[in-house]
């Protein structure tokens, strides 16, 4: 039972044959599918702990340090593992609250209309209109710092783009012929909404959920190197890269290039991810 | 009586741009649909003939009650539903379905066939989830969809156009429903496959003593399927009567253009065409008096003022037009 | 009589990532001058893909793989693109069947002709202007109506502005693909008769192609019937229904309405048309064909002429 089987055939025989963007989807879902597994097996994977000292400070990568230490004599390697999980995390958790509240004020807003859809409209118009780091800075501020609160920040943040994204679509999905026959079979509005409606925009919320996910890892690391993210010494890349970009300068390099690179890294996995179905996927259903 | 509709009207108001909205107070209507008044009998076939344009369409979505009339009256089985909404009008609905002209469209791509079909039962709360599942079975088979056990798991992007339409037509008559408006049900199917579909629609209609109320721009097909028969032109019918009758004795000039210019398969070429001038008028601006008097090859000087009332000529036979009233 | 076109074992394949899709295999017949031939057939049966190809437009991923189209004497699938740019509109020339998407909406109608006009030949604006005006006047416009735009004209004026545009150059050949299938009976009508009168002036031939039997049966002198990719007939339309002779042509006639029948029993055929990516052996048109033998299911039919009249069917002997 290969792993292709598990994915829906449709999708898996569009990416096969979809050149350039199959392989930025491949190489995409090879990225995050190995910075889940190292999420998932931290405590096998990671030769030390990353909380506590396991060497002398800033020491240069060696083979018993692969990454080097940081400023207080952690293993680097160690923190990126276990950073993973929080990131991980974050972004999940976030993701998933998110979409538990845009998608659902979006399709009503959509399906519905009138004076919700307009007043749902401006709140999440004067939301998405905030750059999202700024946004996430203001309410993690208020939260303050910590794993859930974080979470919730980077949910506010991308609520609205959910909710755009779903109601633009049902919009038109709601003059669709099918649609219509719905209502003469005589369904009510909330089964029109589940069984034919809501189906119908699942690929939508994968795109955008594929490319969010890019941009929520940015943030995360944006929120953490200001301090707004979790609590120290929870491990944490954006975290260590603050920390070390003190040393930089003094030739330091290895405890804030690994970080920085991680966070590269799983944004590009994600981004490869996300604009790769987007142009599969998104490119319309063509029989 | 199923179904009667009394001088029936719908207007939709037009779009106006800014500078017509600043200079002029007057309010401009696309008149869909302009008073018409008809019955359909319990199991009657009733087809409604016209041109792209002619009011049919909305006809029907207006009788089934998917939108609002303008003006008159719709009374489906004793019920007056002109103004009905809500609970009330959709509970009516398990009693009159619709088959939509393109079968890619009407179906929900992402549901199962199965589930498709099921739906009205679940939704008018007319079965348990196994007795429905035993009923769609039975349906699948009758409209020709065999294996059931196969066309009730597919989804409807892996089926024939002629295969999609008939699980739309499972789907209207699972309810056993008393009155279906078919909306140009085969002109998107292939013509070798058009009988099997007509020829479905009938056998329910033996079955479940159903009406149709059957659109079409093709009166070729709806001679094959009709008991009566209403031409449409420009939102008013023009003649109405028997399917044998309007053939056999054509009364307004509009129909006797059009039965002369349906193409025939026959070696022998043909008998006189009658020619129009011109072409539909525009629904926003409809002439004055007999709305087809501009193309009329009849036309008299009153067609121009008066428009005909649609006056009853033998025993089932209407028509609308100067040249036969007194 | 000269033939306008000859079609020679033309194979036109599809080359999906997949699968290759025989849309138009093997198929063979001409077009005389002043000759109204039509191509009917259901969806998938390859007639928008032979127009295409008779234009050398046909769309990509498709490919002209064998045969040969030899249109006024000369095999076109041998030109260059300079060459094929030039016969197209003047030689040869296409109406489609929706006008409104050929039509540029910004433009005036009559200025659209005489750009047609002016992309082909050394004529002066003043003297393409007024050649645009004869053409509108020809197709059953009035002149005035040169300065109007698009959406300003019916259905059929729009299509008859095609039709206009189509004749400009005085082409040996129209082919009209569905010309009439978004119009309404009487404008059809009114279309068809246009057709006869350019036919008749002009000496053009044309091939009308529809999946409307009935229409193409009146119009045409000869009738082409497709299936799956295949000339499965070829024959003067009286000949076609007086008697058809494959098995396809056969039930198609029996499934169309026809007015002048009293109680006429529609029939229907069983089936559905194969799957041109994965197709049956032997005939295509086996599974559903109630004269199946058991070679039908095993070898391709032969193409056969039988009097004149082309037909690819097992029936009628093995003996081309």
């Amino acid at each position: 039972m290969r792993i292709i089987d598990l994915l829906p055939k449709r999708v898996w025989e569009k990416v096969r044959d979809a050149g350039i963007d199959g392989y930025m989807v491949v190489i995409g879902a090879i990225i995050v599918v190995f910075f889940i597994f190292i999420a998932v097996f931290a405590d096998f994977i990671s030769p030390y702990d990353p909380i506590s000292p396991a060497g002398p400070a800033v020491t240069p990568p060696s083979p018993e340090y692969p990454l080097g230490t940081d400023s207080i004599g952690r293993d680097v390697l160690s923190r990126l593992i276990y950073g993973t999980r929080t990131i991980m995390m974050v972004i999940i958790i976030s993701t998933l609250l998110s979409m538990a509240i845009g998608i659902p004020l979006g399709l009503i807003s959509g399906y519905v209309g009138g004076k919700i859809d307009r007043v749902l409209s401006i709140i999440m118009d004067s939301i998405y209109a905030f750059p999202g780091l700024i946004l996430a800075i203001a309410v993690a501020a208020v939260l303050g710092p910590g794993t859930y609160n974080t979470s919730i920040s980077l949910a506010v943040v991308y609520i609205p783009t959910y909710f755009r994204m779903i109601r633009g679509h049902v919009l038109s999905l709601r003059e669709s012929l099918f649609i219509e026959a719905a209502r003469a079979i005589g369904a009510k509005s909330s089964r029109i909404i589940l069984k034919y409606i809501l189906p119908n925009t699942l690929f939508i919320v994968t795109v955008v959920f594929s490319l969010n996910v890019a941009d929520a890892v940015l943030t995360e690391a944006g929120l953490s190197f200001l301090g707004l993210s979790v609590v120290s010494p929870t491990p944490d890349w954006g975290f260590d890269l603050k920390n070390g970009q003190r040393y930089f300068l003094s030739g330091y390099w290895w405890p804030v290039t690994f970080p920085g690179l991680a966070i590269i890294l799983l944004a590009l996995g994600f981004g490869l991810l996300g604009e790769g179905l987007n142009s599969i996927l998104g490119g319309g259903e063509r029989t | 009586m199923i179904l009667e509709v009394t001088n029936l009207k719908k207007y939709f108001p037009v779009a106006k741009t800014f500078i017509e909205r600043l200079f002029s107070r007057e309010e401009k209507f696309v008149k869909a649909v302009d008073g018409i008044s008809f019955t359909i009998d319990k199991g009657e076939i009733f087809s409604l003939v016209g041109e792209s344009g002619s009011g049919k369409t909305t006809t029907g979505k207006l009788v089934l009650r998917l939108i609002d009339p303008t003006d008159g009256k719709i009374v489906f089985d004793g019920t007056d539903i002109t103004y009905l909404k809500g609970e009330e009008l959709r509970k009516l609905r398990r009693y009159m379905q619709i088959i939509y002209q393109d079968p890619y469209a009407s179906l929900n791509p992402r549901m199962k066939v199965g589930e498709a079909i099921m739906d009205p039962l679940i939704i008018h709360d007319l079965a348990s989830r196994d007795e429905a599942k035993s009923m769609v079975y039975e349906m699948l088979e009758k409209v020709g969809l065999t294996p059931p056990e196969y066309f009730y798991n597919v989804y409807p992007r892996n089926l024939s156009g002629g295969q999609r339409q008939r699980v739309v037509i499972a789907r209207a008559m699972i309810t056993k429903p008393k009155f279906v408006v078919a909306d140009e049900p085969v002109s998107m199917i292939d013509v070798s496959l058009r009988a099997s579909i007509l020829d479905l629609m009938l056998k329910f209609r033996e079955e479940l003593n159903l009406s149709y109320l059957f659109i079409t721009h093709d009166l070729a097909v709806a001679k094959y399927i009709s008991d009566k028969i209403a031409i449409m032109y420009l939102g008013k019918i023009v003649e109405m009567g028997p399917t044998a009758e309007i053939f056999r004795n054509p009364l307004h000039p509009y129909t006797k253009a059009l039965l002369s210019a349906i193409p025939v398969p026959s070696p022998r070429k043909k008998k006189e065409r009658i020619k129009l001038v011109g072409e539909i008028p525009s629904a926003i601006d409809i002439p004055s008096g007999c709305r087809f008097h501009t193309r009329c090859p009849n036309k008299m000087k009153r067609c121009e003022a008066e428009e005909p009332e649609l006056i009853k000529v033998s025993k089932e036979h209407f028509v609308a037009c100067h040249i036969y009233s007194v | 009589m000269k033939n306008v076109l000859e079609v020679k074992n033309l194979s036109v394949y599809y080359y999906a990532k997949r699968a290759v899709i025989k849309a138009v295999e093997n198929v063979s017949f001409s077009i005389g001058e002043g000759e109204i031939v039509g191509l009917v057939g259901e969806s998938g049966c390859g007639k928008s893909t032979l127009a295409s190809a008779l234009m050398r437009l046909v769309p990509h991923p498709g490919k002209i793989v064998s045969g040969e189209i030899i249109l006024n004497g000369k095999n076109i699938l041998e030109l260059s693109d300079e060459e094929i740019r030039r016969i197209r509109g003047s030689v040869v020339s296409m109406v489609f069947q929706d006008p409104m998407t050929c039509l540029d909406p910004l433009m005036r109608i009559g200025d659209q002709i005489v750009e047609t006009i002016l992309a082909h030949t050394d004529m002066s604006s003043e003297e393409a202007k007024k050649y645009a005006m004869e053409l509108l006047e020809i197709v059953g416009i009035k002149r005035d109506r040169y300065y109007d735009y698009p959406h300003q004209l019916s259905g059929g004026m729009r299509q008859r502005v095609m039709i206009a545009m189509a004749v400009a150059l005085k082409p040996k050949l129209i082919i009209a693909d569905e010309p009439t299938t978004a119009l309404d009976v009487i404008v059809q009508d009114q279309i068809m008769d246009l057709f006869k009168e350019l036919r008749d002036k002009f000496k053009t031939s044309i091939l009308v192609i529809s999946h409307d039997i009935a229409l193409i049966l009146e119009i045409s002198d000869k009738v082409g019937v497709m299936y799956a990719g295949h000339l499965v007939e070829f024959s003067s339309s009286e000949e076609l229904i007086e008697n058809p002779l494959h098995p396809y042509t056969r039930e198609l006639l029996k499934a169309i309405p026809n007015i002048e029948i009293e109680d006429q029993k529609l029939v229907s055929i069983p089936g559905s048309p194969p799957d041109l990516s994965n197709p049956p052996p032997g005939c295509l048109f086996h599974p559903r064909c109630p004269c199946r033998m058991d070679i039908c299911c095993k070898d391709a039919p032969p193409k056969l002429t039988i009097n004149g009249r082309l037909v690819e069917c097992w029936l009628y002997g093995d003996k081309p």
